[in-house]
């Protein structure tokens, strides 16, 4: 009997619970949807959130998704989605040719204050989306202990493509299973190189010009370490990324972004290491911007106040905030670029690195390229790293990565 | 000269069953072996994760076999300055110094909120899986009505199609009745399925009609009839059936991404997993994700250990694993 009543409550209860939460609160609040960084950065960007209420009495609700772009794609096919969200420099020419963007040219303050090529990346069709929140560039890391072992000059930033390849060589120790350079076959960290040698993938009309001598040269360079054995990819050296692989030290470089500074302090500690800028190539210097910006939603109640919330954290207090809080990424602001690495001498004191080389990441700043390609075109990436791959395990050469990337792309074009 | 070969035969016999009992021996050592390695291949992933979940960052990378916990105990990872200790300060290989690190930045997401949401699907799902399955499966089993079989077929097609394709149509149902990033969204959506109403009706029918007839005769109605008398004696099917709602609600993965993804307030402990990984993956820490593993499995292995005996029974029971 007993039991019984035990089991009728809790059903009962169930019900009662079920019927909970049809019944929502109406009030002007902005929902921001992005993903979490980690608990501290989450913190600073609710304070952020919190000063905004108190100077304009908007509430905001920081919304954070464990896979964005899936999220936004299913919340934009509803035709329900958040105010303001992350935007993602590859994802912007989709979403901005879905409709769901609303353009910001005349809505973002202080335009002149952005680098460029930041304003740039957000820039589709002639019109300005959305400000950009932080980025992040490529630069080269470098293991002091290692170099020193070898006898080596530690790079610089005047450092070019012979320097990089003649250090490699030296640096690689087959019996102890070290290798000079940590190399990812993919486009993301390829690219660089392609931009160094002086080739593009389209030109400042949008005609497509991979397929060129320049390119060619870079892909060659790229498998060059792989060749001499002076280089190879992360798996090779039993590491599940660049970052990991220098971490370890069984790759004395590696070319991997603002992300690896933390993790690196955190996860090897006695890790003696330096950055320099990527070395130039025969066109120069060149490195890759991937970058984050705050969209505002097209299919909005409340542009006004979207508009107030997204100039209020990409403004120059808010690029002061990025500087302080972030782990990594950095403010899009150059007036921020002092307080960003002031932070990091904080944070660095102690480990193996100088906080000055994080300089090197922000000179990225003013000659990055864009992480973006048309719509549609993940067809020619994913084909691209497929042959690279391959390429890496000595079963295709440059040609057929040369071959099958500009089939993918004439597939592409014809549709 | 007979006694000395009678003697030599029986040697012979001697020797043979001896070479025999060391055979045996060595096949049972063998076997036992052979048993010891399979466990271990079972165990030290788990051992594994509860290690490096209690390890500083520089250990967990530098030494994440080292198993073996010793004093002192919830030591620093980091010193006053914040800068961590490096890996031989907290490690020599095989034994570590455990820390709590991963489990604080653990907490510093939402855990105890999703630990309690995971809870509520998995007793609300639970509780209305064994009722509802349990009725269905009863008027499949004993009641006469049209469209019976049609619609017990209807039922068993569902268990057919594969559940990826389901995703959309469920996402989309649920848009269209507002149930999107709601508890009832998916408590309701997981409230009744086909496995149940077919394992329990497969049950009923095993229980001889003649039973219900002679309470018929003592004047119960059919609701009397089923609480009364065919539940109590359908305890092993309904056991299997809450052990495995609960098991299957505990961890669902993407029913809950799919309904409430957006909302983390919302959600429940393999969907916060996920959050520890990381955006990208890249810069996963893993003394905290794997404490978020271990807060995740350990109410689920406890409850296991305790109710091992019903597991076995309910898997015999329904042959089904899981």
């Amino acid at each position: 009997m007993k039991t019984k009543v035990l089991l009728t409550s809790i059903l009962v209860l169930t019900l009662v619970a079920l019927s909970f939460g049809v019944i929502q609160a109406q009030e002007v609040k902005l929902t921001l949807a992005g993903w979490s960084s980690n608990p501290a950065e989450d913190a600073a960007l609710q304070a952020q959130l919190d000063l905004f209420t108190a100077e304009t009495g908007i509430a905001v609700e920081f919304v954070p998704s464990t896979d964005h772009v899936v999220t936004m794609q299913t919340a934009f096919a509803s035709g329900d989605y958040p105010e303001v969200f992350y935007v993602d420099s590859s994802k912007l020419p989709d979403w901005a040719e879905a409709g769901v963007m609303a353009p910001g040219d005349d809505m973002i303050e202080d335009q002149a204050g952005f680098y460029q090529p930041l304003l740039d990346v957000f820039t589709y069709d002639g019109t300005l989306y959305c400000p950009p929140k932080d980025f992040s560039t490529l630069a080269l890391q470098y293991n002091k202990d290692l170099f020193d072992a070898a006898g080596l000059d530690y790079p610089t930033n005047d450092w070019t493509w012979d320097d990089l390849t003649a250090a490699a060589a030296a640096l690689s120790n087959p019996d102890e299973g070290i290798i000079g350079l940590v190399l990812p076959p993919e486009m993301a960290r390829w690219l660089p190189s392609m931009y160094q040698a002086g080739g593009s993938v389209f030109d400042a009309d949008g005609n497509y010009t991979f397929d060129s001598e320049e390119t060619r040269q870079a892909i060659e360079f790229y498998l060059s370490f792989a060749e001499n054995g002076s280089g190879g990819t992360p798996s090779a050296v039993d590491a599940g990324w660049g970052g990991e692989a220098f971490g370890t030290g069984r790759a004395a470089m590696a070319m991997e972004g603002n992300w690896a500074i933390q993790f690196l302090l955190d996860n090897y500690p006695d890790l003696n290491w330096g950055v320099v800028e990527l070395p130039a190539g025969p066109a120069g210097k060149a490195t890759m911007a991937f970058t984050v910006c705050y969209g505002v939603a097209a299919a909005n109640d409340y542009p006004e106040e979207s508009w107030a919330l997204v100039n209020f954290l990409t403004g120059e207090a808010g690029a002061q905030a990025v500087a302080e809080a972030s782990f990594g990424p950095m403010p899009t602001r150059s007036s921020a670029a002092e307080a960003y690495l002031a932070t990091w001498v904080t944070r660095a004191e102690g480990s193996g690195l100088d906080p000055a080389d994080i300089q090197a990441f922000v000179a990225g700043g003013d000659y990055a390229k864009r992480w973006q390609f048309p719509v549609g075109w993940q067809v020619f990436i994913d084909a691209f790293n497929a042959a690279l791959q391959r390429a890496f395990n000595g079963e295709a050469t440059v040609d057929d990565v040369m071959f099958e990337s500009n089939a993918a792309a004439e597939e592409l074009m014809s549709e | 000269m007979t006694t000395h070969t009678s003697s030599a035969a029986i040697d012979t016999v001697r020797n043979r069953t001896q070479i025999g009992t060391v055979v045996r021996r060595m096949l049972s050592i063998v076997g036992i072996m052979i048993l010891v390695i399979f466990a271990l291949m079972e165990t030290m992933p788990f051992v594994l994760t509860i290690a490096n979940s209690f390890k500083c960052l520089p250990a967990a990378r530098d030494a994440s076999e080292a198993f073996i916990p010793v004093a002192p105990f919830a030591v620093e990872c980091r010193n006053s300055q914040g800068v961590p200790f490096s890996a031989d300060q907290t490690t020599d290989g095989v034994f570590f110094s455990p820390a709590l690190e991963g489990y604080q930045r653990a907490f510093q997401f939402n855990i105890p909120l999703w630990f309690v949401n995971t809870l509520i699907y998995a007793i609300a799902v639970t509780v209305l899986r064994v009722f509802f399955d349990s009725l269905a499966g009863y008027a499949l089993a004993r009641m006469q009505f049209a469209g019976k079989r049609v619609m017990f077929f209807i039922i068993l097609g569902t268990m057919m199609i594969p559940g990826v394709v389901l995703l959309i149509p469920r996402f989309i149902i649920m848009r269209q009745l507002g149930l999107l990033n709601t508890y009832q969204g998916v408590v309701l959506a997981l409230a009744a399925d086909a496995f149940g109403v077919f394992l329990m009706k497969q049950f009923f029918e095993s229980i001889p009609g003649e039973i219900e007839e002679a309470a018929q005769v003592d004047g119960a109605n059919r609701f009397v009839m089923f609480f009364r008398i065919v539940l109590p004696m359908a305890t092993p099917a309904l056991t299997a059936l809450t052990i495995f709602s609960f098991q299957g609600t505990w961890n669902n993965f993407m029913d809950v991404l799919i309904i409430i993804g957006n909302k983390s307030e919302l959600w429940n402990l393999p969907l916060g997993l996920a959050q520890l990984r990381g955006q990208f993956g890249e810069t996963l820490e893993w003394n905290t994700f794997l404490a978020g593993a271990v807060i995740t499995t350990l109410p689920l292995a406890l409850v296991f250990f305790f109710f091992q005996r019903y597991f076995v029974e309910g898997v015999s029971y329904s042959g089904l694993k899981g």
